[in-house]
């Protein structure tokens, strides 16, 4: 279905449209994540000194030939005393913390007291969920159950933004994601894709536009970019539309987060290893990443590469703070709708979603700008020309700040080297048809009042472009230029807490609120 | 179509995360006795307070438990490892790279094992699920 014009009662249609396949896998993971929280029980080393701040409410003591059960324990002066006791069989395994002790000898039994010089305790250990320990959050395995929970809700729920497939000839792959974060009609705007897979096909190059979640997408404009240029080279447009060569890419010499554990290994490469928020029970609510680069001294602006991508967390949390507004939900669309873009910036940038990069200068930090977000489905290389003017000396000190959680960074580097000259051609669509077969060229061809609207999970428009003739000599580049908005479907229930929904206006309140359901999420895990 | 190559990506991912969290979970710590201490286990990580020593070529004999003090003790493979844990810690005797310890004073002896069957029969159940499921609704 294509439309020119939104429709409300259409809209209402797609709601209850519902794929039911998404909802019995999204059941079927869930099943399985309880199944594989359920099975992470096991026994756990702990140091001796922290056997009395253990969370058991009863004791195993293991000697070398014999074996007791306490409970009543206390710790004095050296000596771990307890009562003898016989658990319940209904017992909860995590309760029970197991002392190994030698020699037997060293366990002195009095009546049904047993006390045990602590000096003898070889080891100690607990039943506990593998994952916890001091709730530091944010392990490879944290990670990996919030993207598994949040995977879930995406594929239920939605609320991501419009996906781009390159073809290769043989096959359409996935590049990424467009105006992502655009969910309002004054948050539209540009976006500049790098389209890494794409190469001409029957000298036309061809995309496909597709929705694949609970949105409707509204694109206004697709074209695309075409760069020749030097060979060992890269092109990179940033957010503003200007293109970039990079020649002389440098890694961090120094990255830490903001409690100072080293993320060099994880930023210094498009690879495998990524950095995501540590996730502490504390009053912290931004994440700070200080980034330390080598600098020529006679350097007066710099261009800085970051390749990552939004978290599916931050888009999670942006539905559940939008199911605050439960039946108004509609009401409160509207009213963003009216506001200024300004508005909805400043708002999205006090709760940490854009990547906010900071320069250190004598005068203490400086704002520079910010990487909008990418999408949490795959990484983007994005870039900002920095102004250097007025900062001394061999190095520069960088800040990227953000809500924790919310990105996923897998590089980071800067390019002083000067921009090369490149031949820019833009390239305006050839063709474009819906997933009817009907043209829709006409509103995407222009950034004016026609757009093409995909409210539908499954929508597919295929767009071709022609493939201009390549200059001998030059590498190329394909980026393609879109612009848009989305807005997230939800079918919102029950009263809204009015006053309690107010106080995200602070700035910081949506930061508190993930920070608090991720730590009440795990909490409850364990 | 794409829709459902997207879905097929995601439960990729998915499977993925589960297999990696199996094999994690399936590397389980195992308790053991000294008499019972599998044959490839050729390393001792000797635990006494918060000391800590490799101990390689070691026997028990005369109910003492005798080996060498191993010096690079960051290559040594952890399934290759059992690790004892003594007390109190003056029971420990170290002359030169020669240790030993009575093994009355030994607590607990354990090491970390994976369960093959569990991580590959896990695996490969979940996975057969999952794409008879997805299969039998698209």
């Amino acid at each position: 279905m294509t439309s020119s014009g939104k429709d409300y009662q259409s809209k209402k249609r797609v709601m209850r449209k519902y794929n039911d396949y998404q909802k019995i896998t999204a059941l079927f993971l869930s099943g399985l994540i309880v199944l594989l929280f359920s099975g992470c029980y096991s026994l756990r080393g702990i140091p001796k000194g922290e056997i009395q701040y253990a969370a058991g409410k009863h004791y195993y003591i293991h000697g070398v030939n014999s074996s007791f059960e306490l409970n009543n324990v206390v710790l004095s002066n050296g000596v771990f005393t307890g009562r003898i006791t016989h658990l319940p069989a209904t017992e909860k395994k995590k309760e029970i913390v197991h002392l190994y002790v030698a020699p037997d000898s060293a366990i002195q039994m009095n009546g049904e007291m047993i006390s045990i010089p602590f000096q003898n305790i070889a080891k100690a250990e607990i039943n506990k969920v593998e994952w916890t320990k001091t709730l530091i959050i944010g392990t490879g395995i944290a990670i990996g159950a919030t993207y598994a929970v949040a995977l879930i809700w995406l594929l239920t729920k939605g609320g991501s933004c419009p996906f781009i497939y390159s073809n290769d000839g043989s096959n359409d792959n996935f590049e990424g994601e467009i105006y992502s974060g655009a969910t309002a009609i004054p948050l539209e705007r540009d976006d500049y894709l790098w389209l890494k897979s794409i190469k001409p096909v029957d000298n036309l190059y061809k995309i496909k536009l597709t929705n694949e979640v609970k949105e409707i997408q509204n694109t206004n404009l697709t074209e695309l970019l075409v760069f020749d240029h030097a060979p060992g080279t890269r092109i990179l447009v940033d957010k503003y539309g200007n293109a970039h060569t990079l020649s002389d890419t440098k890694k961090p010499i120094a990255a830490t987060d903001g409690y100072g554990r080293s993320l060099i290994e994880e930023l210094s490469g498009y690879d495998s290893l990524r950095y995501i928020s540590q996730m502490q029970r504390d009053p912290v609510l931004k994440d700070t990443i200080s980034l330390t680069f080598k600098k020529p001294m006679d350097a007066t602006s710099a261009k800085l590469v970051m390749s990552g991508k939004n978290t599916m967390w931050l888009d999670y949390m942006f539905v559940k703070f939008t199911d605050l507004f439960g039946n108004r939900y509609d009401n409160w669309k509207e009213k963003r709708n009216k506001k200024s873009q300004e508005e909805l910036l400043k708002w999205s940038f006090e709760q940490g979603m854009p990547l906010a990069v900071y320069l250190e200068t004598d005068t203490g930090l400086k704002f520079v700008d910010y990487f909008n977000l990418p999408g949490p489905m795959a990484d983007k290389v994005d870039i900002l020309r920095i102004d250097l003017s007025g900062i001394e000396g061999d190095k520069i000190n960088l800040k990227l700040v953000a809500g924790m959680l919310f990105w996923d960074i897998d590089y980071t580097g800067i390019d002083y080297s000067e921009d090369q000259t490149i031949v820019k051609t833009v390239v305006p669509l050839s063709s474009a048809t819906d997933e009817n077969r009907k043209n829709v060229s006409d509103l995407l061809l222009y950034d004016d009042d026609g757009y093409l609207i995909q409210p539908e999970v499954n929508n597919i428009t295929d767009i071709t472009f022609t493939c201009p003739a390549g200059l001998s000599g030059m590498t190329r580049s394909v980026i393609l230029h879109s612009k848009g908005n989305y807005e997230i479907l939800r079918e919102g229930k029950g009263k809204p807490d009015m006053a309690y929904l107010k106080s995200f206006l602070e700035p910081g309140a949506f930061t508190r609120f993930s920070k608090e359901h991720f730590l009440q999420y795990y909490q409850k895990a364990n | 179509m794409l829709h459902a190559a997207n879905l097929l990506k995601a439960l990729r991912t998915v499977i993925f995360l589960f297999a990696a969290v199996t094999v994690t979970g399936c590397l389980t710590l195992k308790t053991a006795t000294i008499s019972t201490i599998p044959q490839k286990r050729n390393v001792i990580m000797l635990h006494a307070d918060d000391s800590l020593w490799a101990v390689s070529n070691y026997t028990f004999s005369d109910n003492t438990l005798t080996g060498l003090i191993h010096q690079d003790s960051l290559k040594i493979k952890k399934l290759k490892v059992i690790h004892l844990y003594a007390a109190p810690l003056s029971a420990v005797n170290i002359e030169g790279t020669r240790l030993t310890v009575p093994t009355g004073n030994i607590g607990k002896t354990d090491y970390y094992r994976i369960e093959w069957w569990r991580t590959i029969g896990g695996t490969a159940i979940v996975t057969y699920l999952l794409y008879s499921i997805l299969f039998s609704l698209l």
